[in-house]
């Protein structure tokens, strides 16, 4: 196992390396840079500024300054379009944000969507399983970006319940919008996953065979079922972690979190390579770290899989 | 007759499904009493599995059962949940078929097997173990303590179903329900477990209902029968009578489409023609087929070479079979992709008609194809669902017979489904809308429309229900004759090979042990693994089995990886290395045309040593 460890975190350097190679030949491959305007600057200021930048290298150079800086000094280098702050400030500033209200989102996805399944495999083709099913039929269909207006238009605009934006230090009211606009697709998938495969559980002969030996339904259910009926649940998850996460880019744009996600499309559309650069690594490095996490959870319930 | 511990009075369980109810058991009634073994016979849909799984309230949602079930004085069918759950696992428990869906996967034998006791006696910790670690040496379980910690899919079939038997008789059941408990399991290792069967059943004086299709087995086991066909019982009495005084007509073709390791008559069926002494058309020499086999160790690993074939060498005359038996993993099937070039020899030469095939390339092979054919196991599986059997069987037609237009070939292809006793009009029917049996007749069609000249038939009727299998026999032997076909015959089953085959050849871990002509094989066997495979083999006739000593072998087939092995039979010469290159039994013809490799002297058998 700790070899399994140690060898999926030495092969993450090559593949976070790959990430940055390409981010960067695709930044330049885009015409259009970071000063660009419609009225040009004076050609002194024009070449100052790119030197104060290093972007008057040859972009090999620039690639490998950055690699050097990120490897040896962890630092992402400064913004372009927030003059006063580097990489690093803007994600120490975002980054708790979109944390909060993203693992909230993981949280309310899996136990929600576990336990709606769950309960409609045990009373199947009844009444509550065929409300589940609905339910989740309709969630799968509202992806994050329909989600949000929706929210706002009734708990903000007619209800007036919750506040249509904002941050405020995470307090509740700030954060349970973001949280069911990001999670509710992922709740429905999980729940149908975990429908569909408890009830193949149910039916298989090992869940027979405790039943034979005269073990409680409650026991049979939990001890038995539980954990094979997750597996599929749980290679989803890791989908749908990287899935919130760049979800939370729309999210972040909707209610005005503050969290990286609206730091990266303002970076976007004013050519912020550094920035962009800083969240892309950071959102694969995630990616990767999630994985192996799935991957470990994978083996601790499944005996057979071992590293 | 002493009072029964269970009693089934008119028993009907009926399945509502999206096509109308299904009536599965009709009207069933038998007793099982203290200390007897009742054995449940009939072929597949039969309704027998169900009638036990009603006796333990276990039947699947959508099914219900009538009609009245007592056991111990207690009606089950009116039984609140709370009480049946007391009753199951503790008074009566079940054994599965299958030894490698029936445990959890995700759960060690030892929480499995103690959660049995904690709920029924609430017994756990020490004394709990202790309790399981007994009946666990009681089904023979070597290292029980180890294997307690280990999962499931650790231990071997045979050693998972005795886990199963072990946690039935855990709280010292009244009855045991025991469906089809050794069917998925080797010969030998079938014996070992009736064996253990037989002997709890009269330590215990526990009530077993045996549910099984093979007569082998009854014979072996039981003291009374029901004879059930179509969710009816068609006939029931002590087993003498059932044997050998059987009333109805079901039950006597039953027992005749029993193949015997026993006996050659066949009676009024086909049985195969002697061969004509002439060259041989296939000649395998010294045949080795090796897979390497990742093992843990080290940062990457290192590989170890699988010997699935290990040096096999035989020749085949025109229109003569050769019957491969052994057990599972002793590379029967390897054999068969070898010979045909299926996979790549490692080794050693596959002469087809005086010329070297082996290490052909595909395209080449292709041509000669259309000579050499296979049949498979699973006949559902090895068909395209999406394809109408006529399409399946026409396919190579459309490869070898390019010279052919359409018509002719659905011509042909009616043609076929007649020769293999199928209506012609199901041409396009598809694989799923005919019966097991129908598909393999399919298979066999598929296999011979190109006239080949060898057909190997890899266990092609090892999944059928014993009237069927008599059927397809039948069959290829008529075919045999009527095309003069060449024949591989591979299966596990003994008493089949037996009906079929000109000579045999027995396989041990990929290492010929016996080569012989069919009667030499069974009359005269040499190497005490071949007399351990004949005796293991239940007759169907309780006088011959009550009568019968048995020499059986100790323990689960070992791993091919280890060297030792393959000198199982002769330990003598072992090396005690699993790595080492250990002796090779040379091959001694101790008759005319009959070969044993070297062995020790063991039980029932003088021992062989080349001069």
């Amino acid at each position: 196992m700790l070899t399994f460890i140690v060898k999926r975190l030495v092969i993450a350097v090559p593949t976070l390396l790959i990430l940055i190679l390409f981010s960067f030949a695709l930044m330049f491959a885009a015409p259009g840079g970071p000063f660009d305007s419609e009225r040009p600057l004076p050609p002194e200021v024009m070449a100052n500024v790119l030197e104060r930048y290093g972007l008057d290298q040859p972009y090999w150079k620039q690639m490998f300054d950055y690699v050097k800086n990120v490897v040896f000094h962890f630092d992402f280098g400064p913004s372009f379009q927030y003059r006063d702050r580097t990489v690093n400030d803007v994600i120490a500033q975002g980054f708790p944000v979109t944390l909060t209200y993203g693992a909230w989102s993981v949280l309310v996805a899996v136990i929600v969507g576990v336990s709606l399944g769950v309960a409609a495999a045990l009373r199947q083709n009844t009444w509550l399983d065929y409300l589940a099913v609905g339910i989740t039929i309709g969630a799968q269909a509202l992806p994050n970006f329909v989600m949000a207006p929706i929210l706002v238009l009734i708990f903000t605009l007619w209800l007036g319940w919750l506040p249509g934006g904002g941050w405020n230090g995470g307090q509740w009211d700030h954060v349970i919008m973001p949280v069911i606009a990001l999670s509710t697709s992922y709740m429905a998938s999980i729940a149908r996953i975990t429908r569909s495969s408890m009830l193949e559980i149910l039916n298989s002969n090992f869940i027979r065979t405790a039943r034979a030996k005269g073990l409680p339904m409650r026991r049979v259910i939990w001890r038995h079922a539980m954990k094979p009926a997750m597996l599929p649940v749980i290679s989803y998850v890791g989908v749908a972690i990287v899935g919130i996460i760049t979800g939370s880019v729309v999210v972040d744009v909707a209610f005005s979190t503050g969290g990286i996600g609206q730091f990266f499309v303002n970076s976007a559309f004013n050519r912020d390579y550094a920035v962009i650069m800083g969240i892309t690594v950071l959102v694969g490095a995630l990616t990767i770290l999630f994985n192996l996490i799935v991957d470990i959870l994978y083996a601790w319930i499944d005996p057979k899989i071992r590293y | 007759m002493t009072q029964p511990i269970l009693s089934v009075k008119d028993l009907a369980v009926t399945f509502e499904t999206p096509d109308g109810s299904v009536n599965a058991v009709k009207g069933v009634s038998f007793d099982v009493a203290p200390g007897e073994c009742l054995g449940i016979v009939g072929e597949s849909g039969s309704g027998k599995s169900q009638s036990a799984l009603a006796a333990m309230q276990l039947l699947a949602k959508n099914g219900a059962a009538t009609g009245a079930i007592e056991f111990a004085g207690h009606d089950m069918l009116a039984m609140p949940q709370k009480q049946l759950e007391r009753i199951r696992g503790a008074k009566m428990s079940m054994i599965f078929q299958d030894p490698l869906t029936a445990l959890t996967p995700q759960l060690t034998v030892g929480q499995q097997m103690r959660e049995i006791l904690e709920v029924h006696e609430g017994l756990r910790g020490a004394a709990a173990d202790a309790r399981c670690i007994e009946w666990l040496e009681k089904v023979r379980i070597p290292e029980a303590a180890r294997r307690m910690r280990q999962y499931p899919h650790e231990l071997s079939g045979g050693m998972r179903q005795r886990v199963m038997i072990a946690m039935a008789m855990l709280c010292a059941p009244e009855l045991l329900l025991a469906d089809e408990p050794t069917t998925a399991l080797d010969v030998t290792v079938q014996a070992q477990v009736l064996e253990l069967m037989d002997d709890l059943r009269r330590e215990t004086n526990t009530g077993i209902a045996l549910i099984t299709h093979d007569m082998g087995v009854v014979a072996r086991m039981c003291q009374r029968i029901i004879v059930m066909r179509k969710g009816e019982i068609v006939e029931a009495g002590e087993v003498d009578q059932i044997f050998y005084n059987p009333q109805h007509e079901y039950t006597k073709m039953l027992l005749a489409s029993v193949p015997r390791i026993d006996q050659v008559d066949r009676g009024a069926r086909p049985s195969i023609d002697p061969v004509a002494p002439q060259d041989p058309i296939l000649k395998v020499d010294d045949l080795k087929v090796q897979f390497p086999i990742r093992m843990k160790g080290g940062l990457f690993g290192r590989t170890k070479m699988l010997r699935a074939v290990d040096g096999v060498s035989f020749d085949l005359r025109p229109g003569e079979t050769l019957g491969v038996v052994g057990e599972s993993g002793c590379g029967k099937s390897t054999l068969a992709r070898g010979v045909l070039n299926l996979i790549p020899a490692s080794h050693g030469s596959v002469a087809w008609l005086g010329q070297d095939i082996s290490g052909w390339e595909r395209g080449k092979m292709r041509g000669l194809r259309k000579d050499l054919q296979i049949v498979f196991q699973d006949p559902l599986a090895s068909l395209n669902p999406r394809m109408t059997i006529g399409a399946s069987i026409a396919e190579p037609l459309q490869l070898h017979r390019r010279d052919l237009s359409r018509a002719e070939r659905t011509d042909k292809v009616r043609e076929m489904l007649t020769n293999v006793g199928l209506d012609p009009n199901m041409i396009n029917r598809y694989p799923h809308e005919l019966s097991g049996g129908q598909n393999q007749r399919v298979g066999i069609a598929r296999a011979i429309i190109t006239e080949p000249k060898l057909v190997i038939c890899d266990e092609a009727v090892s999944a059928l229900d014993v009237s069927v299998q008599a059927q397809v026999i039948d069959l290829l032997i008529e075919l045999q004759k009527k095309m003069g076909l060449t024949m591989m015959f591979i299966s596990h089953d003994l008493s089949v090979v037996r009906e079929v085959s000109h000579r045999i050849m027995v396989l041990y871990l990929g290492r010929v042990v016996e080569y012989a002509d069919r009667d030499q094989i069974y009359s005269n066997a040499t190497h005490p693994y071949t007399k351990a495979l004949i005796s293991a083999v239940p007759t169907p006739d309780p006088k011959i089995e009550r009568a019968k000593t048995r020499t059986l072998l100790e323990g689960d087939l070992p791993s091919p990886l280890d060297t030792r092995a393959a000198l199982r039979f002769m330990p003598s010469k072992l090396v005690d290395d699993p790595d080492a290159d250990q002796y090779r039994p040379k091959m001694v013809e101790v008759a005319p045309n009959h070969v044993v490799a070297e062995h020790d002297p063991a039980l029932g058998s003088a021992g062989l040593i080349a001069s």
